[in-house]
């Protein structure tokens, strides 16, 4: 579980802020210091900023409630200004930038828990002041006046939201999400609290937790977005599980179109899925066949139980290329059932031509728009599809461009996706008929244990 | 000298020093083919646009070579005749980044790109969509779902 104040909704700032935490997180608990960072932030990240105009009577009881609450050894703070007047289009490049610049010649070995007390409070203070440069560099704001500068006052704290990270099965990146908007995984709750172990405990996409020991150091630094593990100094579990819990039923990685192994019981998808076999193989050039052979590699290691450096996030990464580069029969048309009736979507298949410009040179465009700090990607990703998908991988990564040495752990959580999730559970949300990722994921998606034996989708 | 053969079956003559600023060129020159007597042929640049690409090979033929960048660092088109050169209409801007995405000029590649995201900067979605002549393939729910992802939060 995160807890994080309101005034940190963008979702930029949430995920910068999550990075950091679960940098902080793996540095605590591979100095094996208590929990990890979790509960630090939990105190650390309630906090008021108090605009001196405003702090009429409501400040005087602040102020009162302060002294009430003086005792209280939790440091814990409220936010009290007007959450709108906030600038929310902070860039997670930014933070991350200005934390790097912080760090970047910083020589310093985190060895011991008082150095790492000063550190996890550096990045504290850079967080916060990154925060506020930004506000007060917001001309458009209507406080100019320099005596308006945020304060920071301990006070109670806000109400606690309660957030969960999780993968998103199209990038193959992990994102946050607020518990109201998907399913939680009771069951795995714990995991982010992990108090049955004293080193950090990631899970990847393929369900394998991996312990990240005190030794534990990433190895490959390029931009790429796939990056093998370096399996002599991660220790995976003996149980390592191979399918994922999917709506109460398990379900394995995206099957080739071609692999002609389909859900029987499911005559539509079936249908739908012959149909664009037979288009791939004569009306349009196949693609490489890249991801079917990964997927066949990912079946056989599954299968004779070979723990390859080939990770389920490797074939998912595969499968969005595969997808992208992939035509669809045209004029067909999806159905989609909501309150209101049925609404039909002609082009649903067909590519985003974007004037043919394919998929490598849109995500050099998303790369140099991204370059734009004060320009925001949400337009880009509402456009269609494709484009949500390029976006969101250009956006993160922008993010992997100006970091480099000093931050091992943060670049092997970015890099190598094995960001702690809760539970694949909690990648769908309530309404499966608008769940962007079920519904791509519905043509290709099969039903597959590890053994390759067919599970019915109901 | 070079010879070039467009889609249309333009010919077009350049030196070796212009023809080497496509990588793709370079390889085939240096590897497999006599030029010089067999025109190159370039199925998927079409005559016009082959001239722009000649002409921006030309004037930047005498650039030092840049030293390997790993990624885009500024998306500011800062040379004056590059802006000028791409001050073109937007069916042949997108033919011409193909053509140097297909000819490997990097160069030629990148000031295209610059130059479409500063088309797309502050747009908004409608404008997009338009702009590249994309269709909505969302369905509102999803739509709904992705805004929500930058709304982000809610409190309990």
């Amino acid at each position: 579980m995160l807890s994080v104040p309101s005034v940190y909704r963008n979702y930029d700032v949430q995920w910068a802020i999550t990075a950091c935490f679960y940098l902080l997180d793996y540095l605590k608990k591979s100095l094996n210091i208590g929990e990890g960072v979790l509960p630090w932030m939990k105190q650390s990240f309630h906090h008021i900023y108090i605009y001196p105009e405003i702090t009429s009577t409501s400040y005087k009881n602040q102020i009162r409630n302060k002294n009430d609450l003086n005792n209280n050894e939790s440091k814990q703070f409220i936010l009290s200004w007007d959450e709108k007047r906030f600038k929310k289009d902070i860039k997670v490049k930014d933070i991350i930038n200005q934390l790097y610049q912080n760090f970047k010649n910083d020589e310093n070995n985190i060895n011991t828990q008082e150095k790492l007390e000063e550190f996890l409070k550096r990045i504290h203070q850079c967080i916060f002041l990154s925060l506020n440069n930004n506000y007060m560099n917001d001309k458009s704001s209507i406080y100019t006046n320099q005596n308006h500068k945020i304060q920071i006052k301990k006070q109670v704290s806000l109400p606690i939201m309660t957030c969960q990270c999780q993968l998103d099965p199209i990038t193959g990146y992990t994102k946050l999400r607020s518990k109201k908007q998907y399913f939680m995984a009771s069951s795995d709750n714990n995991h982010f609290t992990n108090k049955k172990t004293n080193n950090t405990s990631v899970r990847c996409l393929s369900g394998e937790e991996i312990q990240l020991g005190l030794n534990t150091t990433p190895h490959y630094y390029s931009k790429s977005f796939i990056y093998p593990l370096d399996i002599s100094k991660i220790k995976y579990n003996n149980y390592t599980k191979l399918s994922h819990y999917h709506y109460g039923t398990d379900f394995s990685l995206p099957l080739p179109p071609n692999s002609g192994t389909i859900d029987n019981n499911n005559k539509e998808i079936k249908n739908e899925v012959i149909h664009i076999q037979k288009c791939s193989s004569s009306n349009y050039s196949i693609q490489p066949t890249n991801y079917n052979e990964l997927y066949q590699i990912y079946l056989n290691c599954k299968k004779n139980q070979i723990k390859d450096h080939l990770s389920d996030a490797q074939l998912v990464n595969s499968y969005n290329n595969f997808i992208n580069t992939s035509i669809h029969p045209n004029n067909s048309i999806k159905k989609f059932n909501n309150e209101k009736g049925t609404i039909e979507y002609p082009n649903f298949y067909k590519k985003k031509q974007s004037h043919n410009l394919p998929a490598e040179i849109l995500k050099r465009i998303f790369l140099f728009h991204s370059l734009n700090s004060d320009d925001d990607f949400t337009s880009l990703m509402l456009v269609c599809r494709q484009w949500y998908q390029l976006e969101t991988i250009c956006r993160w990564q922008t993010l992997n461009l100006n970091l480099s040495k000093p931050w091992k752990p943060f670049y092997f959580l970015l890099t190598s996706q094995q960001f702690p999730i809760s539970s694949l559970n909690s990648l769908h949300p309530q309404n499966r008929d608008g769940n962007l990722f079920s519904i791509l994921n519905n043509i290709y998606y099969s039903s597959y244990n590890s053994t390759g034996i067919e599970i019915s989708k109901n | 000298m070079v010879k070039l053969t467009s889609s249309d079956g333009q010919e077009f003559t350049i030196s070796k020093e212009v023809a080497y600023q496509s990588v793709l060129l370079k390889n085939m020159i240096e590897d497999v083919l006599d030029s010089e007597e067999n025109p190159i042929p370039l199925p998927n640049v079409s005559g016009p646009i082959l001239v722009k690409v000649i002409e921006y090979a030309t004037h930047h033929k005498d650039d030092p070579v840049k030293p390997p960048v790993e990624g885009p660092r500024t998306s500011e088109i800062v040379d004056e005749w590059d802006k000028e050169f791409m001050n073109i209409d937007q069916g042949s801007l997108y033919e011409l980044i193909l053509a140097a995405n297909y000819l490997d000029i990097k160069d030629l590649l990148d000031l295209g790109c610059k130059t479409v995201a500063n088309m797309i900067k502050g747009k908004k979605v409608e404008e997009l969509r338009k702009l590249f002549n994309i269709q909505n393939d969302f369905t509102p729910e999803e739509e709904e779902q992705i805004k929500k992802e930058n709304a982000w939060c809610e409190e309990h």
